[in-house]
């Protein structure tokens, strides 16, 4: 097999000009004209030359800039100042120093004279996308767990750790930063120890900022990370474990192949849906997607197939040739809205763009639920269900910086069930719907509310603040147990409305970071609901109406008022802000008029910058919304949803 | 005639009047006067060229004053006869462009331009006279000046150059504020240069306090206007202290140096210097009361930071009813000559032609009718090498859209009581929008409701020469038109109601 290595793979140096040519082309453009030239035979790799890895970090821990230091050490892409951070695509990831979508590039790496193909599978790193890092380690076998040398291990270092853990796979412990001031590797090798239980002479030490050992990082992947072990000669078995839309070859699958091989103009079957479809072409992201001659056994890469929507790509599916069925790979659990949130234009002229932006946006992450909804306060708009918030935030970070748009988000609910008299129930995803006041008392018999069973592990001096974290979130009864001498991981039910507003936040800040924290739900349990309504000048806002458990309404009430009352700019007007239950006022806030509000100096060569001012002033009205008089900024809306 | 007959005009002020609350909404304006008539088109006869007003720009200083952003350059010796040449050199350029317009206003500004050797004032002021019509004994021709001795020695020679306007930069007459501001003299110095300029310049004297330093309280200030009050010639200007990227003091408040003084505190001092200073402290209650102002020291807030001196004016042009109907258009007409020409024509959108490094102009090009605005070269060599090769130093002209015009025209205006006429929205616009169909008119309305602002028919100042009371005896025929003007409460906040008023 060796020798024939040595003609199907052309030299580095063709891959980079082929490589550039296609940058130049552009990923859209570069597949189908990428098939007048000759695809890449990589069918001479077999399992034993290829490694399936990821990188998993605590954010900013590095994984980025550790991903371009290899894309550049094997040819993928060039040395150049524009080729930061390759697999975090969108800028939201960018600015964020997080991943969202799973990304992944492959690479041809020489080592001990043979020719090995690496595929590096990018994971998100964000206990809202835990369900997409479990779908990106499936496709590996073995993760480069990178901690930085200052900062030691972090709660995402550990929920990553036990995600790879779970999955079987090799864990290569690598410090990262190294040669930062506060670096202290020593004792986070101890840390590691202590923590997973791994050999402090194993522990890797790099910096991939300045390329300090960043060479011994593929050879220890090549040796440490088992092949897949899978075979070319049973039936195709592909996992199809991530997809997005192009709107020039449509629907774009990434798989990893299990057994068997695939090629152009094959015909596959969804084992999920049992729908046909023609494969138009295969290849590996080298890191634009690059056509390959096929796909075999052990090799991950995509394939596009004429799909046309992205919910026709169920992530987690097994894909099997025609007429040659298997059985399937396990799959996933899919994704669940967790959280329903309203989303309205800003501008209400601009709900038709809106409503574009939005159908496009979640083309690409099925994993977002929606439906139209109506506000009084803001109009026509959609209920979206999320992950998490920040899913959430991350949606509308992207609906305005990809799509231009600007919107407002109400307070995130998530969903409750009222129970009529009459035996009728039904499912609450916004405070719209819940019964108004004078109905709960003669029609509904009950309310309940979603409960997550929740676990967290942290180090034992925070047992206390946890408990009370806890406690003050109106937990059911917890159970701690010590996993080592020094940790604790404690579990308990937890109403899921608790756990979507600022829990996390706050799990982190009260232990230092060090908590991980996880959660799946466990069904409904009776509860007393109460729905708060805002007025604003005795105008009732809706969108700002929330529903909480009674024994937080006057918390609830009061917090909610004085967040508003923070935001809610100085106005000409005198601005009283209410938050009733009912009719009972349950907080009350007065924002006085503004006193004054004059350039002092104004004369002829103070126009320019004058005129500037008032457009920018005329911007920003239109991020505000008016209830009757009063402006209300965007960030009201948010800000009653940060605590 | 036919030369400027290109030139935007208005047209009959007449059928702007009836236009007014259309729909009934809005509150009739109030009873018309009877002294005036409304017969627009003779009192404003449209065959004159329109007037311009001239600004030159010195850009040197003996010394830099923390708060100052200007373009000016502290230069012991500054190229002074090359400065001098290209002044003249750009003036002559500008000039000829606009042939038989009017110079109603001249106006040294700085930069320190008394700075500047006299002959140099005059060189300007001839080369004006030689261009275009120029009234030696009706323009205004305005100066500013430092208080140091040095300057005040110069005076008597600005004087009989032609200077019949002084504006003093005292800044501050608290002698421990004086180090802050970066101010080369002492409070002495400055009421003697006050005294000088009253002297020499009877009732044309302006001087510039700022308030709102760090560390002022509202008693200091308090004080210290009460003395700027004592010793005020016929205009004031009171300008709360701006952080100005680029100053000291802004590097100061960034570093944490000093400190800005709280919105409260500030909005004391503001109101505090519109109100008579000795009533402010009697009664707890702000009330805002310009007439009282008026009465204790007679000057009058007709722009944010700006007072002028009213003067008794002939019955006949300033009848009783008048005062009751319209006391704002009254107290306006008082002190419409303490006013001073220059800058009111900034706010009400006349023509100015900007000469020197860094002046800006705004001028109607009378081929085209198109308005722009223009840009001077900010750096003084770079600006001297471009006039000494192509006569002038222009770094940008501007074309103005219609709604930028009427965008400017708006933002200036209500910066007056005085306020936004549909007449002069239809000088410098075409179209024939008025007021109320430009504008957004619920927001007009709820500012109205509010007592932010009035829509009344009310005297046009636009044509009035420097000397109103002057003006109106001899053209007894003053037009109304519908305006639009903040009261004493929406002055204050103009800045928040602006950006509601544009649709």
């Amino acid at each position: 097999m060796a020798q024939t290595a040595r003609v199907l793979i052309p030299p580095p140096s063709a891959f980079q000009a082929v490589s550039r040519l296609r940058q130049q082309q552009r990923a859209h453009s570069t597949k189908k004209k990428a098939s007048a030239k000759d695809p890449l035979d990589i069918s001479a790799y077999p399992a034993e030359y290829i490694r399936n890895f990821s990188i998993i970090a605590h954010i900013d821990h590095g994984k980025s800039t550790l991903a371009d230091r290899l894309l550049e050490l094997t040819g993928t892409i060039d040395k150049s100042a524009t080729n930061k951070q390759v697999l975090d695509k969108l800028k939201v990831e960018r600015e964020r120093g997080i991943t969202v979508k799973a990304q992944t590039a492959s690479m041809f790496y020489d080592y001990r004279g043979h020719r090995y193909l690496l595929n590096l599978i990018d994971t998100p790193g964000h206990v809202d996308f835990s369900y997409e890092v479990s779908r990106s380690l499936a496709a590996c076998q073995g993760t480069l767990l990178l901690v930085d040398a200052s900062q030691g291990i972090q709660a995402q270092t550990v929920a990553n750790f036990y995600l790879a853990f779970g999955e079987d796979l090799t864990i290569l412990p690598v410090l990262n930063k190294i040669d930062l001031p506060g670096a202290d590797p020593a004792k986070v090798k101890t840390q590691l120890q202590s923590a997973f239980d791994m050999d402090p002479d194993q522990v890797l030490a790099i910096s991939a900022k300045s390329n300090l050992n960043v060479d011994q990082v593929l050879p220890l992947v090549i040796e440490h990370i088992p092949p897949p072990t899978n075979t070319v000669q049973q039936p195709l078995k592909a996992l199809l474990f991530d997809s997005w839309y192009d709107s020039y070859v449509g629907v774009v699958c990434l798989i990893r192949v299990v057994d068997g091989i695939v090629r152009k103009g094959d015909t596959i079957v969804s084992n999920h849906s049992k729908r046909k479809y023609d494969i138009a072409e295969v290849g590996i992201m080298y890191p634009e997607p690059t056509p390959t001659t096929s796909l075999q056994a052990g090799q991950v890469g995509y394939i596009t197939c004429n799909m046309k929507t992205v919910s026709e790509a169920h992530v987690g599916d097994t894909f099997y040739r025609l007429k040659q069925p298997v059985d399937p790979l396990p799959g996933f659990v899919p994704a669940k809205s967790m959280v329903f949130s309203g989303i309205f234009p800003v501008d209400s002229a601009e709900f038709a763009r809106l409503d574009e932006s939005i159908e496009k946006l979640t083309l690409n992450d099925a994993s977002v639920s929606m439906q139209k909804e109506t506000s009084n306060a803001l109009g026509q708009g959609w209920r979206l269900g999320f992950l998490g918030t920040l899913h959430m935030d991350v949606f509308r970070q992207r609906l305005e910086e990809e799509y231009d748009a600007r919107v407002i988000i109400t307070q995130p609910t998530v969903p409750y069930r009222v129970v009529y008299a009459n035996g009728d129930s039904k499912t609450v995803r916004t405070p719209a719907e819940f019964p108004e006041y004078h109905e709960m008392a003669s029609t509904v018999s009950e309310t309940q509310e979603p409960m997550v069973s929740a676990t967290m592990i942290f180090p034992q001096e925070y047992l206390g603040a946890m408990m009370d974290l806890c406690s003050q979130h109106r937990s059911g009864e917890q159970e701690h147990t010590f996993i080592d001498e020094s940790r604790v991981m404690m579990t308990c039910k937890l109403p899921m409305a608790e756990i979507v507003d600022d829990f996390y936040t706050q799990l982190k800040s009260r232990s230092s970071g060090y908590a991980s924290f996880d959660y799946e739900e466990c069904g409904y349990i009776p509860s007393d609901l109460v729905k708060l309504n805002v007025n604003i000048n005795r105008r009732p806002v809706d969108a700002l109406s929330v529903i909480v458990h009674r024994s937080q309404v006057e918390f609830v009430g009061r917090s909610i008022a004085q967040k508003l009352k923070k935001v809610i700019k100085r106005q000409l007007f005198e601005v009283a802000v209410q938050v009733v239950a009912g009719s009972r006022v349950v907080a009350r806030e007065t924002i006085s008029a503004t006193r004054k509000d004059v350039t002092a100096k104004c004369y002829g060569g103070d126009v320019t910058r004058k005129m500037k001012l008032l457009h920018k002033q005329k911007e920003g009205k239109k991020r505000m919304r008016m209830i009757g008089n009063v402006e209300i900024p965007q960030e009201a809306f948010l800000a009653v949803i940060k605590k | 005639m036919t030369r400027f007959g290109a030139l935007p005009r208005p047209s009959n002020v007449l059928s702007w009047g009836p236009k007014i609350g259309p729909t009934g909404s809005l509150p009739r304006p109030l009873v018309p006067y009877q002294a005036y008539t409304t017969k627009a088109s003779k009192a404003l006869p449209a065959a004159q060229p329109t007037p311009l007003t001239v600004y030159v720009h010195w850009p040197y200083c003996e010394s830099k004053c923390t708060y100052c952003n200007f373009n000016k350059y502290v230069d012991p010796h500054p190229p002074v006869d090359r400065l001098a040449d290209c002044l003249v050199t750009e003036l002559r350029t500008s000039l000829a462009a606009h042939p038989g317009r009017p110079v109603q206003s001249v106006y040294f500004g700085g930069g320190t331009p008394s700075l500047a050797p006299p002959n140099v004032i005059e060189r300007l002021l001839t080369t004006i006279a030689t261009m275009n019509p120029f009234d030696r004994s009706q323009a205004e021709v305005t100066l500013e000046a430092n208080p140091t001795s040095l300057e005040l020695g110069k005076m008597r020679a600005f004087k009989h150059l032609g200077v019949n306007r002084l504006s003093l930069g005292i800044q501050t007459l608290d002698p421990s504020a004086l180090q802050l501001l970066g101010r080369n003299h002492s409070v002495a110095d400055a009421l003697r240069a006050l005294g000088t300029g009253q002297k020499l310049f009877p009732n044309n004297v302006t001087f510039d306090l700022i308030y709102g330093r760090p560390h002022q309280t509202v008693n200091q200030w308090q004080n210290e206007l009460r003395l700027a009050l004592e010793c005020a010639d016929s205009h004031l200007s009171l300008y709360e202290l701006t952080y100005k990227r680029g100053t000291p003091l802004f590097k100061a408040l960034e570093s944490g140096k000093v400190e800005r003084l709280s919105d409260n505190t500030l909005s004391a001092m503001y109101e505090l210097s519109i109100e008579a200073s000795t009533r402010a402290i009697q009664s707890k209650e702000l009330c805002y009361c310009p007439i009282q102002v008026c009465r204790e020291y007679d000057l009058y807030h007709y722009e944010v930071s700006n007072f002028a001196r009213c003067e008794s004016v002939p019955s006949q042009i300033f009848p009783r009813h008048l005062v009751a109907n319209d006391p704002t258009s009254a107290d306006i007409i008082r002190s419409f000559r303490s006013q001073g020409y220059h800058n009111a024509s900034y706010w009400r959108g006349a023509d100015y032609i900007g000469i020197g490094p860094g002046a800006h102009g705004r001028i109607t090009d009378h081929h085209t009718g198109q308005r722009l605005r223009t840009y001077r070269i900010l750096n003084p060599p770079e600006w001297m090498q471009q006039c000494q090769s192509i006569g002038h130093g222009l770094r940008k002209t501007q074309p103005l859209t219609a709604e930028e015009i009427r965008e400017e025209l708006l933002v200036f205006s209500l910066r007056m009581k005085e306020g936004l006429s549909d007449y002069r929205l239809a000088q410098y616009t075409t179209g024939g929008q008025t007021l109320l169909e430009w504008l957004n008119r619920e927001q007009v309305e709820l500012f109205i409701e509010s007592e932010h602002m009035e829509l009344v028919e009310a005297p046009v100042f636009d044509q009035c020469a420097k000397d109103a009371s002057t003006a109106i005896c001899s053209s007894p025929l003053l037009s109304l038109s519908p305006t639009l003007r903040p009261t004493e409460k929406g002055l204050a906040v103009i800045d928040s109601i602006l950006p509601r008023l544009i649709q």
